[in-house]
């Protein structure tokens, strides 16, 4: 049997200044694991230089209130259409139109992909993962990068903002309306995919409304359609005016009063805040605490900033038993080990091929409910590419690329070795170095901790 | 972070064991029964699937998308298959090929992710369980590889954490595998780490395993194509004819969720699946493993009866399925659901529950104990030694 390299982790307890331990450092080191994409050297400064840790959630949260998404460079793209109708295409035609549509999907996922490599705002990012695994669309179901894109802005625009309003647009989002059939939903001619997973994946859940509800919203959604430029479109005729009765309610209905009778149940705040604990603290929200939550959200009309301060300074969030009992994603591993190493030149298109083997092929969904995430991002296949890419980055000519100014935050100053396993792993363990700092990276990034935040 | 939790997380030392080889490659030849279950995701459309082609409320539910009777791949006087499935029609006419007819469950769940959970856990409609069936079955406790996912979630096999890994090519896997160094760490009650460690375990031990049977890469008699579904299948073949005893294969197809204009798209899955098993059946028969496999396919649900006003289906009930294999008595078993008396929603009433289908796999082709889907019995005459031969 092959000899294996013996890793040895060692207990702090003794052999290491009780300051390494300060309060401050692993908080921020957890808050910045589950709420951006990596550790970086200003970002993790800043926090350990912040009145408390509230003070540092509060900015986390309100700052770049205003001009954040000005960072964004755009997307440009038109609407990629075949010359004429697709039928009429000759073979060859066809794929030149299909490969030049490809491309723009491509291109596209690498755009994103370099915002979150190189924002200042990784937060936004992270919440920008979770309206896209929430209000989900596909690339390969709507077909146009253009319509993506601009649903994409749609959350980057309402990313920490109002979920009411949110919800409100998202009915009228062409790359909705196509992903979810609404189309072909007309007066007469129900198609009820759309109202299904707007009660089922978007506000009350699986339980909380009838047969029935559903199939009275897929009324009021009749006419909610594109016109030829694919813009949004209410064709009054394609409409339903007829009187409806849903939850208990009964009036001549359209699709934006029955999401005010969604907004008034409880459980769509329960749903809600349930999801976001999943992403941002466990696999099991706590019932009596997420009720707390619940209400403060609805108290504040759906307002997602109160909501997320409220979440990250829960003691849920906070308790150090949880540090480190996450599965990170597989865009949190590879552009957050890249950000931690500052790494802003890697190639986009590389990351996002690894990002699709991991299973999270942005901007493409496996299906409405989004990734499943959690344990299923790991198993022996995953596992062994996300190994992969992490001993990747650690050959001759990518390795030049690395920087290592994060290794050096940690106080009062520990040994570069030292503090890279302090600040790359989400709870504080101490490895003796190896012969080569090399070496001693790969010990690190193949740490089972590693794949944990 | 306090002492405690550290002493939870962190092992004084770390070590590794060699691991034991527990499922040793044996001759070909041996008789190991194995599943192979083909997850037909979004919901396959049964109506245009197994087609009651004679019935004419089948004509008037299905406007656009019926079948017309001449292209029916007729099996009786009554049901044909779709015209996608020439390979399927060719194993039913060896008999070697079940149709279960009416498959479904009492007060249908038309989430896909609601009624796939039902599938895989074998739960009944308000019940929700953790563990999927196959994982409830009387299986050996022992250590060794038990089944391979190829596509989609664990389903069927989830809550089963030892002997079973994911992979999508069997060179890449034992290349990749060399960077894993199975570590045995403490990790008090941090599930995650827990997971990542297990993973890392099973990494290693079904390398062990397969290393000893892939020295070289064979090319297979008959060649798969290229696809996603084609990889499935074709790596599940390479497995079996490889000689490792490996009880349950999972393999995926979809997505079937046509909700608008289904016909080319439907057209193209069951030929995927039509042609990729026929390929898949001509190597076992060639390997002499053919009569020790069962396959069986499954899916949230059917699709609604009448076709909607996109050309597609919505979400539905019931839905035939296949079960085949070179020890399967072919035949045409259940009831076809009525057309016309429908249930409140418009949808097919099942004729046969899906938990007689598992009882039938588990008791009669696996010979394993499947108390836990009592009260279910296995479907009435569906055998699996050729011995009965139904009189549909």
């Amino acid at each position: 049997m092959q000899k294996v390299n013996i890793l040895k982790i060692v207990l702090l307890l003794s052999l290491l200044p009780l300051s390494l331990f300060s309060l401050d450092f692993s908080s921020c080191k957890h808050l910045l694991n589950r709420t951006s994409l990596g550790l970086e050297k200003t970002q993790l400064e800043s926090c350990l230089q912040a009145e408390s840790y509230d003070t540092y959630v509060h900015t986390l949260i309100y700052k770049n209130d205003v001009n954040s998404s000005t960072a964004i460079t755009e997307f440009p793209i038109d609407f990629i259409r075949p010359s004429r109708k697709m039928r009429d295409l000759n073979a060859t035609e066809k794929k030149v139109f299909r490969k030049k549509r490809r491309q723009s999907y491509m291109a596209l996922k690498q755009w994103w992909f370099k915002q979150m490599l190189t924002t200042d705002d990784p937060f936004r990012e992270k919440m920008l993962l979770f309206w896209h695994n929430h209000f989900t669309s596909s690339l390969r179901k709507v077909g146009q990068a253009a319509l993506i894109y601009n649903q994409h802005m749609l959350f980057r625009a309402h990313a920490v903002g109002n979920f009411a309003t949110l919800l409100h647009a998202i009915v009228e989002d062409p790359a909705m309306l196509i992903y979810l059939d609404n189309r072909a939903n007309r007066k007469n001619h129900p198609n009820e995919n759309l109202a299904r997973e707007l009660l089922e994946l978007f506000t009350l859940g699986e339980g909380h409304y009838s047969e029935n509800d559903i199939q009275e919203l897929a009324r009021a959604l009749t006419g909610y359609t594109l016109n030829k430029k694919l813009q949004f479109n209410f064709r009054k005729k394609l409409h339903d005016k007829g009187k409806k009765t849903f939850m208990g309610k009964t009036g001549k209905f359209n699709a934006h009063d029955m999401i005010d009778i969604i907004l008034e149940q409880p459980e769509t705040a329960t749903y809600l805040v349930e999801k976001l604990w999943r992403t941002f603290i466990g696999e099991s929200p706590d019932p009596k605490e997420v009720t707390r939550l619940a209400a403060l959200f609805r108290e504040n009309h759906y307002e997602m900033k109160p909501l997320l301060e409220a979440l990250f300074t829960s003691s849920y969030f906070t308790n150090s038993a949880n540090y480190g009992n996450m599965i990170k994603s597989p865009v949190e591993l590879i552009a957050g080990t890249l950000r931690s190493f500052h790494y802003k030149d890697f190639d986009a298109k590389l990351a996002v091929q690894f990002t699709r083997r991991l299973g999270q092929n942005l901007f493409d969904p496996p299906n409405v409910k989004g990734w499943k995430g959690g344990y299923s991002w790991v198993n022996t296949h995953t596992l062994l590419i996300r190994k992969g890419f992490l001993n990747r980055l650690l050959r001759g000519d990518s390795m030049t690329h690395l920087d290592y100014a994060l290794f050096d935050t940690c106080t009062p100053q520990i040994s570069t070795e030292a503090c890279a396993a302090k600040v790359l792993l989400p709870v504080s363990v101490f490895m003796t170095p190896a012969h080569t700092f090399k070496q001693t990276l790969r010990n690190i990034l193949q740490q089972p901790l590693y794949q944990l935040k | 972070m306090n002492r405690r939790t550290l002493l939870k997380y962190l092992a004084l030392q770390t070590l590794t064991l060699p691991f034991v080889l527990q499922a040793k490659p044996s001759s070909p030849k041996m008789m190991q029964k194995r599943l192979i279950l083909i997850e037909l995701k979004g919901g396959n459309d049964g109506l245009n699937t197994v087609i009651p082609y004679a019935n004419e409320a089948y004509y008037a539910l299905r406007p656009t998308l019926a079948i017309a009777k001449e292209k029916v791949l007729k099996l009786n006087a009554n049901i044909g298959l779709h015209p996608s499935l020439a390979g399927l029609k060719e194993i039913y006419d060896n008999k070697e090929l079940a149709i279960i007819q009416g498959v479904g469950y009492p007060q249908p769940n038309r989430s896909h992710f609601r009624s796939i959970e039902i599938w895989d856990t074998a739960s009944k409609s308000q019940e929700y369980l953790d563990k999927g069936w196959l994982n409830t079955l009387a299986l050996p406790q022992d250590k060794s590889l038990k089944g391979v996912i190829l596509g989609g979630e664990y389903g069927p096999l989830s809550g089963m954490s030892k002997g079973i890994i994911n992979l999508h090519n069997i060179q890449g896997f034992l290349q990749q595998s060399k960077q894993v160094h199975a570590r045995i760490t403490l990790v008090g009650d941090n599930n995650a780490l827990r997971h990542i460690l297990d993973t890392e375990s099973e990494v290693k031990k079904g390398a062990e395993v397969l290393r000893q049977v892939f020295k070289t890469k064979k090319e297979l008699p008959y060649a798969f194509k290229k696809s996603n579904f084609h990889r499935q299948m074709q790596t599940t073949t390479e497995l079996i004819n490889s000689g490792v005893n490996i009880p349950f294969f999972k393999v995926s197809l979809g997505s079937f969720d046509t909700h608008t204009n289904q016909a080319n798209k439907h057209k193209n899955l069951l030929k995927e699946l039509s042609q990729s098993i026929d390929i898949m059946r001509k190597n076992l028969i060639e390997s002499g493993e053919w009569n020790n496999t069962v396959i069986m396919t499954y899916s949230e649900f059917g699709r609604r009866a009448a076709e909607n006003a996109s050309k597609g289906t919505d979400h539905g009930t019931a839905a035939a399925h296949f079960i085949l294999g070179g020890n399967v008595q072919g035949g045409i078993y259940g009831e076809h659901p009525s057309l016309t008396d429908l249930d409140g929603n418009k949808d097919l009433i099942y004729t046969t529950d899906f938990r007689n289908m598992y009882v039938s796999v588990a008791d009669s082709w696996l010979n394993v104990s499947s108390a836990v889907l009592s009260p279910f019995t296995p479907i009435k005459q569906l055998s699996f030694s050729k011995q009965t031969i139904p009189t549909s």
